[in-house]
């Protein structure tokens, strides 16, 4: 199976909170926010990994740092085998492209649909638009209509009327319309990978079904790559082939879907699992305890405060993310 | 009977014109019961709290009967309201920050709150047991470290963090009614388990009932005993929880069931109800579900179908009349 990324070994670390001149003329030590904090990870081409996690266990930043919106602070990313870094951005960017948690207040309300679509082309550098020229060129048609055609194009592959929607603000739409239309945004562009971010969280659940079948369809159809933000559970088993369980900054847990939500191995992934309400049982049972400071991290294995299965090692050495066949855990009751 | 509503109707009057949102709406509720409001976004869910907890603004009409706690909660005075709130009711905003005075400090406003129980069920508390006991209480809430929060005002703290001082209100309140409208919509499902499981335990601890209000089934699955379905606003089924899950009756309710995804995608596409939900501006004309109903017939579109009951249900469809 091709890769389109490798992430090896990433951190992302944030200074917490401002720092004035007197705090490094005192040399007062930094602190810092430890958003990702050893992340290795192999993404397989046409295929879609969910990433699941507790709010603030580095989701978005990964996300980002996959498109190039953040740089890591420490690793690197290969995406399609180049090394990305500054003078490579742009081989990354023309093939990616990011769907932003929250649309609703991520698109310009007054702008009209036809316009923010058409939007995301123009800004792109002037090498990039290039290839839109050329086609332009060789069809015989102008740029401008080029562009109507494929606004056209990409707006009724996430399944609304072009004529219907063209000349109405993002403000006047449904959330579920809001949402397509920012995926019609990033398809536009024809990339081969997508981000994105929670695109169904704020959405009821008909028109988050609606939602997920167009994803599904065009990810089929444009053979495309997902990155898959979101704490929905159940979304992320509907939608993905792989699932990435992150704790306080780490991947504990990576494997096919399936096998991730039906037996779960690390403690953690069990107990987010048993959180989920469903159908099928009255009760939830939540871990105790709360999501660890980022900045002063547990010793040893970064869940152990919650652990229900903590042994004396777990409080001193951080289990590594270990590989079994296409399966990783990291968790000293499987070493 | 705890509460019990007769015939409501509720209208906005705005600039676009008057509409109503609840439509001839009867409910009754037993102390200590659980119940869950579930339906689409607009469906009219916050209204039918604001209404029960006299929090309606002043663009909305309320008519019929709400008695709750023995009070007519449509006909009581302003100042009559002011206690009632708090003591008989308290409702949890889907906005937390509604919820609280922004110029107050966290640890001030939760010792009023148990402050308001301690006078109503005449219990003495020093400084020192009231403290005590509203850091127990955002212990419970899991929020950490508690004496620094209750020096906090409501906008240092992160959105998660404000649900959760609210939730510890209504538990230091301990009202007859609690309403709470998607209280756990900022949290995540770890802290959510967490929230659900402490309001069950209250509720039964002290006979408290809730109204929890949702648009995710399955949390209301686990957290209800009864369950009522609004689509535009209207109760278009009501029934014990675990009965409705399992054999929902109505058409919208069965359409809303089927499109919680529930395995992988090579199962095959989710359903998803067809069409969108109706404005209130142009409701069609007999059942409010008619144009998206797989099972609509004639009469459907004729006139639109009262509230009957059929195996233990409350349905409103021409299908069960
Ligand atoms: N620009 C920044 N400066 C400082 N800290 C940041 C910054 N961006 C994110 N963080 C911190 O990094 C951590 C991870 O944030 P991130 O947004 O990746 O989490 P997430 O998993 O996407 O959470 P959520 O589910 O709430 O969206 C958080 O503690 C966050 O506060
Ligand atoms: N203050 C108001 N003035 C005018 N119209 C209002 C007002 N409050 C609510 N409405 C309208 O009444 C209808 C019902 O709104 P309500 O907030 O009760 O729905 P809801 O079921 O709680 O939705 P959600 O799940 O999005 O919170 C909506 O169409 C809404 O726009
Ligand atoms: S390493 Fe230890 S503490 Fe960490 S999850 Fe595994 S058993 Fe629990
Ligand atoms: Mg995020
Ligand atoms: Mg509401």
């Amino acid at each position: 199976m091709s890769e389109v990324y490798r992430f090896e070994d990433i951190q992302k670390y944030y200074i917490a909170g401002k720092r004035g001149i007197l705090d490094d003329l005192l040399k007062i030590p930094k602190v810092y926010v430890k958003a990702l904090d050893g992340v290795s990870l192999s993404v397989p081409a046409g295929k879609v990994v969910a990433v699941v996690g507790e709010s603030g266990s580095g989701k978005t930043t990964l996300g980002k740092i996959a498109v190039t919106l953040e740089k890591q602070t420490g690793g690197k990313v290969i995406f399609n085998g180049i090394e990305v870094g500054k003078n490579t951005y742009w081989d990354v960017r023309k093939h990616v492209d990011m769907v932003f948690q929250n649309p609703a207040t991520s698109l310009n309300p007054k702008m009209k649909v036809k316009d923010i679509v058409q939007e995301s082309i123009m800004n792109l550098p002037v090498e990039e638009k290039k290839s839109f020229e050329e086609e332009a060129k060789s069809r015989g048609i102008s740029m401008e209509k080029l562009l109507v055609e494929k606004v056209k194009e990409s707006i009724s592959q996430v399944g609304l009327i072009y004529d219907e929607v063209k000349n109405k603000q993002a403000r006047e739409l449904s959330g579920g319309q809001v949402q397509r239309v920012a995926i019609a945004r990033s398809i536009i562009k024809h990339p081969d990978v997508l981000v994105l971010d929670e695109p169904t969280s704020a959405l009821d659940e008909s028109i988050q079904a609606q939602v997920l079948n167009i994803l599904v369809d065009l990810q089929e159809k444009l053979k495309l790559t997902y990155i898959f933000i979101t704490h929905n559970i159940l979304v992320a088993r509907y939608i993905s082939d792989y699932i990435i369980v992150l704790y306080a900054g780490k991947i504990v847990e990576y494997g096919p879907s399936e096998e991730v939500l039906t037996k779960p191995l690390h403690p953690y992934t069990q107990l987010l699992l048993s959180s989920v309400p469903t159908t099928e049982s009255k009760d939830v049972k939540p871990p105790v305890g709360d999501v660890p400071s980022l900045i002063n991290l547990p010793s040893g294995c970064r869940f152990h405060p919650r652990c229900p299965f903590v042994m004396e090692k777990c409080r001193s050495v951080d289990p590594e993310l270990r590989t079994q066949g296409d399966y990783q855990v990291a968790c000293w009751l499987y070493e | 009977m705890l509460l019990s509503i007769r015939n409501l109707d509720v209208s906005y009057n705005t600039v676009a014109g008057t509409y109503k949102v609840i439509d001839s709406l009867n409910l009754d509720i037993d102390k200590g019961e659980l119940i869950a409001l579930v339906g689409e976004s607009a469906s009219g869910k916050s209204t039918l709290g604001q209404v029960i907890s006299r929090m309606l603004p002043p663009v909305g009409k309320a008519r019929g009967q709400v008695l709750l706690d023995g009070m007519d909660v449509l006909k009581m005075s302003e100042k009559e309201a002011t206690n009632f709130r708090g003591t008989s009711v308290f409702m949890i905003f889907q906005n937390p920050l509604n919820s609280l005075n922004p110029v107050k400090r966290v640890g001030d406003q939760l010792l009023e709150a148990l402050n308001v129980r301690n006078e109503r069920s005449h219990r003495n508390l020093s400084d020192e047991e009231s403290r005590r006991e509203v850091l127990e209480a955002l212990t419970s809430v899991r929020l950490p470290d508690p004496e620094k929060i209750m020096s906090r005002y409501p906008h240092e703290l992160s959105g998660g963090q404000v649900q959760r001082v609210v939730i510890c209100m209504a538990l230091l309140l301990q009202p007859k009614l609690l309403i709470a409208d998607e209280p756990t919509t900022a949290l995540d499902v770890t802290v959510q388990a967490q929230v659900v499981t402490l309001l069950k335990d209250l509720s039964k601890k002290t006979e408290m009932s809730i109204i929890f209000i949702t648009h995710d089934v399955a949390l209301a699955y686990v957290l209800s005993d009864k369950m009522l379905v609004f689509y535009a606003g209207r109760v278009m089924e009501k029934g014990e929880t675990l009965d409705l899950v399992k054999k929902p009756m109505h058409p919208y309710t069965a359409g809303l069931l089927a499109s919680i995804p529930t395995g992988p995608k090579n199962k095959g596409r989710l359903y998803s109800i067809p069409g969108s939900p109706p404005s209130y501006l142009s409701l069609p004309k007999g059942c409010k579900f008619t144009p998206r109903c797989k099972f609509a017939f004639e009469k459907c579109s004729g006139s639109e179908p009262k509230s009957v009951m059929a195996s233990n249900r409350e349905l409103r469809c021409w299908l069960y009349e």
